[in-house]
């Protein structure tokens, strides 16, 4: 039996167990995307490992199946940890970085969050993919407050994202349409 | 000062910590386009990807903006 060791590790074991059952509950796409969004660089350099990674294993006498099986360990081996530790290290910050429920309802003691709009199509990914967040608003329409977009994210997030993907899609149908008649 | 959720172990719970920084994620997949429209096949979606990959983002952006926007209206602009 697992003996809980005193360390002043940053990830717990109750941490460990979370993650473990998100990822059963098949809520790891929805984390690594989560990371995506708050650490762009080390996602990207993941993702270009992982990569490099099932390349090569291209070329190894695997089965299909077996392929399969080795892309989703390889995913959980490298995505997971970080994950964790992104999780623990901002937990370890938590007095620093605002919170949603912030005591003043004037918001004047917010702290500004400054999260990079990434608007643009990333090599490591298979798709296009867009992060619509507070940072994205705060460009385009500043005068909606934080809590109010937040809010509206929390809310309607999944309406907004329907009209995104269909204004992706028409958008793909439409460019491939006139490149036929440019041909 | 914030009122912060506390795990059993009197930490604050990371996952709570983490969800309060994340906006909407949308992927849009090649399979997603040839679905609806059949006579384009993915690796063609996948190829204007890579051409105009930068473009559909901005349009995708844009659509969710405006959608956002709507709803704000529709609620009572707090403005």
């Amino acid at each position: 039996m697992h003996k809980a060791i005193p360390s002043d590790a940053l990830v717990t074991a109750e941490d460990v167990q979370q993650i473990k059952g998100d990822i059963f509950r098949g809520e790891f796409k929805r984390l690594v995307l989560e990371l995506v969004i708050r650490e762009p660089e080390i996602a990207i350099l993941i993702a270009e490992n992982n990569e490099k990674v099932l390349n090569t294993v291209e070329g190894a006498a695997l089965t299909d199946v077996q392929r399969d099986i080795l892309g989703k360990r390889l995913s959980l081996l490298t995505w997971t940890p970080i994950i964790l530790f992104d999780r623990a290290q901002r937990r370890t910050w938590n007095d620093f970085l605002p919170s949603e429920e912030v005591v003043d309802p004037d918001g004047k003691d917010a702290v500004e969050v400054n999260i990079p709009c990434r608007c643009e199509p990333n090599e490591f990914v298979d798709g296009v993919m867009v992060a619509i967040e507070w940072g994205t608003f705060q460009e385009v329409r500043p005068q909606y407050d934080e809590q109010t977009v937040r809010a509206l994210l929390t809310r309607h997030g999944e309406a907004i994202a329907v009209r995104m993907m269909r204004a992706g899609i028409e958008a793909a149908v439409e460019l491939f349409e006139s490149e036929g008649k440019a041909s | 000062m914030s009122k912060k959720k506390k795990t059993a172990n009197k930490l604050p719970n990371p996952f709570e910590t983490a969800r309060r920084v994340c906006g909407i994620t949308v992927l849009l997949r090649p399979e997603d386009v040839s679905e609806v429209w059949n006579s384009i096949s993915p690796d063609g979606v996948a190829r204007l990807f890579s051409l105009h990959g930068e473009r559909i983002a901005s349009i995708m952006l844009a659509a969710g903006v405006t959608a956002a926007v709507e709803i704000i209206k529709q609620e009572g602009d707090p403005k």
